[in-house]
């Protein structure tokens, strides 16, 4: 679906950010949600000054923190919804920071862009993938201290878990999406307790 | 909060961080243009009346994301049709040049 045709039919596929605060609340949230934040500074209905969240430079990235936060809360905050769900922050950018780490190579999924769509000059088969991005899994059953290390996560392994969590994998997709990591064996631990995981007090 | 032991302040940014005079990034500008596309799905006395190519700041931008998705948010449920396209006139029966080639363009 093209992203026209998206935003055409946004009543249908996209709500507010206080309509997804007000589903946590009443655990109305659909099996999927897909959360972007804000990405100007503006003002806001009421009058009030509200700032980008998306901590894209030159954004203040604090803003960012907040609307993670408010996130987290939302989920946490009732206790049938933090049991049963998964909150995977993740980023498509790095920041134009140094890695030190080679971007890898990876599986094709047949499409390639061309000259003049790169920006380069050079057609671009997708069959390597950028440097690394931070990503956050948060889960009451995500062991305490995980830290993953030695395994490619890309952001085909979003689609990839959903698939295989939601409809076994039985699914029409891509090798390199079939073919990636998923996140549901960092699900698999015993459901922590409230002491060890924290709240956030989120500034007015 | 008695429920929860382990609590972690967020400060909220200082005041003078609001900048809605900042000029609008790439990805901003797309987003724009993809919903002044969808906007023609709408009834033109819903179109928000500026030029979306004359947006430069974050705050005007935002002003034409608002009621853009307002708009689209109001007409849920309802049939929206874009526009239709002028249909190319067809030839009459018996002329046989086309205006292209009276012109003598290639």
């Amino acid at each position: 679906m093209e992203i026209v045709n998206l935003l055409q039919h946004q009543p249908e596929v996209f709500g507010s950010f206080s309509q997804f605060i007000a589903d946590c609340k009443v655990g109305k949230l659909p099996d999927y949600s897909f959360i972007e934040p804000a990405y100007n500074d503006h003002t806001g209905p009421g009058g009030g000054e509200i700032l980008a969240s998306d901590q894209h430079p030159t954004h203040d990235v604090y803003e960012g923190e907040r609307f993670i936060s408010m996130v987290y809360n939302a989920i946490r905050g009732n206790d049938a919804l933090w049991s049963t769900t998964a909150l995977l922050i993740v980023y498509d950018e790095h920041g134009g920071l140094y890695d030190h780490v080679v971007p890898p190579a990876c599986k094709t999924d047949g499409f390639t862009a061309q000259p003049a769509d790169t920006g380069t000059g050079m057609p671009f088969a997708f069959d390597r993938l950028g440097v690394r991005v931070p990503a956050v899994l948060i889960s009451p059953f995500v062991r305490k201290g995980t830290v993953v290390d030695g395994r490619i996560f890309e952001h085909a392994c979003i689609p990839n878990t959903i698939t295989q969590f939601f409809l076994n994998g039985d699914a029409k997709r891509t090798d390199r999406e079939a073919k990636s990591e998923t996140f549901l064996d960092l699900l698999s631990g015993a459901m922590r307790t409230d002491d060890d995981i924290p709240w956030f007090e989120i500034g007015d | 909060m008695a429920k929860h032991s382990y609590v972690v302040k967020v400060p909220r940014p200082h005041a003078k961080r609001f900048e809605p005079h900042r000029p609008i990034t790439d990805l901003v500008r797309n987003q724009l243009l993809h919903l002044s596309l969808a906007q023609r799905h709408l009834p033109r006395e819903h179109h928000h009346p500026t030029d979306v190519y004359s947006i430069k700041t974050e705050g005007e931008a935002s002003e034409f994301i608002r009621h853009v998705t307002a708009k689209l948010h109001s007409m849920k449920g309802k049939d929206s049709k874009p526009p239709k396209k002028n249909k190319p006139r067809k030839s009459k029966p018996g002329k046989k040049a086309s205006r292209t080639k009276r012109k003598g363009k290639s």
